[in-house]
């Protein structure tokens, strides 16, 4: 078994394409999280030594509480002021996170204008068409059990993270489509399909080779992005701040967590939801036999996502849950409404799920079966 | 020269006989033409009643075409906002912002009023559709050359009477055309469906009414006209660069990835550009994919080209470059496919 699959990742990874676009795309990747850091790319000139300056201020302020005073100060500092100089960049949009603020007094009010939203919920129509009356219920009930008010921290790598971690996604998931795509639809393609199923181990083993390598594949890599990405921020923005609270990069946030659990939950969400994805590229590539019309189809199947369109009949509660687990399926973690840590519950017989709970667990679970469908119809084909 | 055209309508056979491009064909028409009218159905909106408004508003301008604007003083402030921040970040030179100033003055002043929902809503669709024109093309012309690769015909062609002159040019031409002629098809169909649901009327009206920091004196009619000859050069480019990546990888899985590279990665890149000749590529770049932004603000800008002292608004100096660079790629590729050695 072992042997098989040892095959079937060599057969992917000898392909020198794979390896060419692998590599580039990591390298774009990696880039990307310190592009601010790096002279021509970055909006403003001497961006190393801006953020280490920015960083000593913010790590000076590190526990101090988030009350009115230091809101009237971030205010007071960062008006008028270039948004990338300023030392509370990472905490800057905070204040402004309903919109644009104008006076003090609005940027003080900010946790009164917060409960505000939320008490409001209920007579939302428009967020109210998402979540059940019990489920609008359970977001305030979430939201009273978050202690106030928050204390400030420098939180340069993990916002870094958190911020990018949707453009790793899109990168990642068009990688492990590549790369998938051609698992059983190169059988196929060069004509071996007959010999494999009429061979000794070709509709057993060789079929859970097959499988396992789809899934080792997706997840694999997905670890490596993640796991780089995060590295780099960390290593490139600094590692503190992992204990502040979740609140202070997505103020809309309900969850009780802080910003490394948060981190790491992020991260096993991409994980699954590249299993799921790689399950379905694996499915079409049994489907079609072809890993060129494979690739067109999971390119068309991201695009929605990736292009941030929106999808209709979004208003309607079951079919916007429906969309953001398969189809809005690129974890956000600063969008509000769809994202894995947005505050709308799945409701499950009455029991109200967090979708960053929910939606890895729909995607192992659902990733699993399409692996075997796919395994199933490269198991029944009639060559010839 | 009627064998050329022989082959090239076995070539457009081979294209349009294949059930797959037939597909992506039709669903990119429905694409394109539902989105030109899909926010005003319930369902994809989350407003009601969006047909009765449009038709309310339609009335109400209607009523007030030729109407006189005289009230512009927000749109001269913000037009010297814009060029002061262009000069600022030295996209402009001192002698560009005197041409973009006497193309700004040269605008007639008062503008007149006509409804133009039918053209405005085909411009901000059009980057959906420069979108889906672009995946229609490479979807269906990347496989042109592989294929003869992998059914193992490369070889009998090379070795044919006219495999390695006239049967490569009738390639290259049929390509080319393929994707001009999506292009029209697909830009005609949005356009003629945004006409007849918002109105047709406005034809006179100048383009500023849509895009008000344009500073050419053009009307809507002439922007969706150049807007159109812009696509179809990009097309003609991109297609052309797809035709020489099939050749030169003999494989159509390749050339797809690398395509679809092309079309979505580039937008997805942003690069906040503080340097003038980065800027100036970048801009370049953009114009042989299709602009994710907005391609009408794209090409309508108001940063002209510098060349030699002389300035070239963008949607001439873009549309020469991708026409000249696509009969460049063309050439190329004829020449990797006549030079590919088989087995």
């Amino acid at each position: 078994m072992l042997t098989l699959m040892g095959y079937e990742w060599k057969k992917i990874f000898m392909q020198k394409r794979v390896i060419a676009v692998f590599a580039v795309i990591f390298i774009l990747i990696c880039i990307g999280q310190v592009g601010d850091l790096i002279q021509p790319l970055s909006p403003i000139p001497d961006a190393v030594q801006t953020m280490r300056n920015n960083r000593e201020h913010a790590r000076a302020l590190t526990g101090r509480e988030l009350d009115g005073d230091f809101l009237y100060e971030i205010f007071r500092e960062t008006e008028g002021q270039n948004f990338w100089l300023s030392p509370y960049r990472n905490i800057w949009h905070i204040i402004r996170f309903m919109g644009e603020v104008e006076s003090p007094e609005e940027a003080v009010a900010f946790y009164t204008n917060r409960d505000n939203r939320f008490a409001m919920l209920p007579e939302d129509e428009f967020l109210m068409n998402r979540v059940s009356e019990g489920g609008a219920r359970w977001i305030m009930q979430k939201n009273e059990q978050l202690p106030a008010p928050w204390v400030f921290a420098y939180t340069g790598g993990f916002d870094i993270f958190l911020n990018r971690a949707n453009t790793v996604a899109i990168f990642l998931f068009f990688v492990i489509a590549i790369c998938i795509a051609s698992l059983f639809a190169a059988e196929h393609q060069t004509g071996v399909a007959p010999i494999m199923l009429a061979a000794k181990y070709g509709k057993s083993k060789l079929i859970w080779a097959k499988i396992f390598t789809a899934a080792g594949i997706s997840l694999g890599l997905s670890l490596l992005f993640t796991l780089s990405t995060l590295a780099i921020s960390l290593l490139a923005f600094g590692a503190d701040g992992g204990w502040a609270m979740l609140q202070l990069r997505i103020p809309f946030a309900v969850y009780s967590l802080t910003l490394s659990q948060a981190a790491w939950i992020l991260i096993i969400n991409v994980c699954l939801r590249a299993f799921y994805l790689g399950a379905l590229v694996a499915l079409f590539s049994a489907l079609t036999r072809s890993a060129f019309v494979s690739l067109i189809l999971a390119t068309v199947y991201m695009a929605p996502a990736t292009l941030y369109l929106s999808l209709p009949f979004n208003e309607i509660r079951w079919v916007f849950n429906l969309n953001r687990l398969i189809i809005d399926f690129i974890p956000h973690p600063t969008e509000h409404a769809v994202s894995t840590f947005s505050f709308f519950p799945y409701e499950i017989f009455g029991l109200f799920i967090p979708p960053f709970i929910f939606e890895p667990i729909f995607s192992l679970v659902v990733g699993a079966g399409l692996l075997c469908c796919a395994g199933w119809v490269f198991k029944r084909a009639q060559v010839g | 020269m009627r064998d050329l055209c022989t082959l090239m309508g076995y070539e457009w056979k081979k294209l349009l006989l294949r059930k797959g491009n037939v597909i992506v064909l039709v669903i990119s028409l429905a694409l394109v033409c539902f989105v030109q009218f899909s926010l005003l159905l319930p369902g994809f909106t989350p407003h009601e009643n969006m047909w009765e408004q449009m038709r309310e508003v339609r009335a109400y301008e209607r009523a007030r075409a030729g109407n006189e604007i005289t009230a512009l003083h927000e749109y001269h402030a913000n037009f010297a906002e814009t060029l002061a921040f262009q000069l600022e970040r030295g996209r402009v030179s001192q002698r560009g912002g005197d041409w973009v100033t006497q193309q700004h003055e040269a605008v007639p002043t008062p503008w007149i009023f006509y409804p133009t929902a039918g053209f405005g809503n085909f411009f901000s669709r059009s980057a959906f559709m420069t979108l889906v024109i672009f995946t229609a093309v490479a979807v269906s012309i990347a496989p042109l050359f592989p294929n003869e690769y992998r059914t193992g015909v490369a070889a009998l062609q090379l070795a044919s009477k006219y495999g390695k002159s006239k049967l490569v040019t009738a390639k290259l031409l049929t390509a080319a055309t393929f994707g001009l002629m999506v292009a029209l098809f697909l830009t005609l169909s949005a356009l003629g469906t945004s006409l007849a649901v918002f109105g047709a009327d406005g034809a006179r009206a100048m383009l500023q009414l849509y895009e008000p920091l344009s500073i050419y004196n053009l009307t809507v009619v002439q922007g969706a006209v150049i807007l159109f000859a812009n696509i179809a050069a990009r097309i003609l480019f991109f297609s052309a660069g797809v035709v020489l990546l099939s050749a030169k990888l003999r494989s159509a899985f390749s050339t797809i990835i690398i395509a679809f590279v092309w079309i979505f990665m580039a937008g997805m890149i942003f690069i906040p550009v503080a340097i003038p000749w980065i800027f100036t590529f970048s801009r370049l770049v953009i114009a042989v994919t299709p602009d994710m932004v907005s391609p009408v603000r794209s090409t309508f800008s108001i940063v002209p080209y510098e060349i030699f002292g002389v300035f070239v608004p963008p949607f001439i100096f873009e549309g020469v470059f991708s026409l000249v660079g696509g009969i460049g790629l063309l050439c190329c590729a004829g020449w990797v496919f006549k030079r590919a050695q088989v087995g």
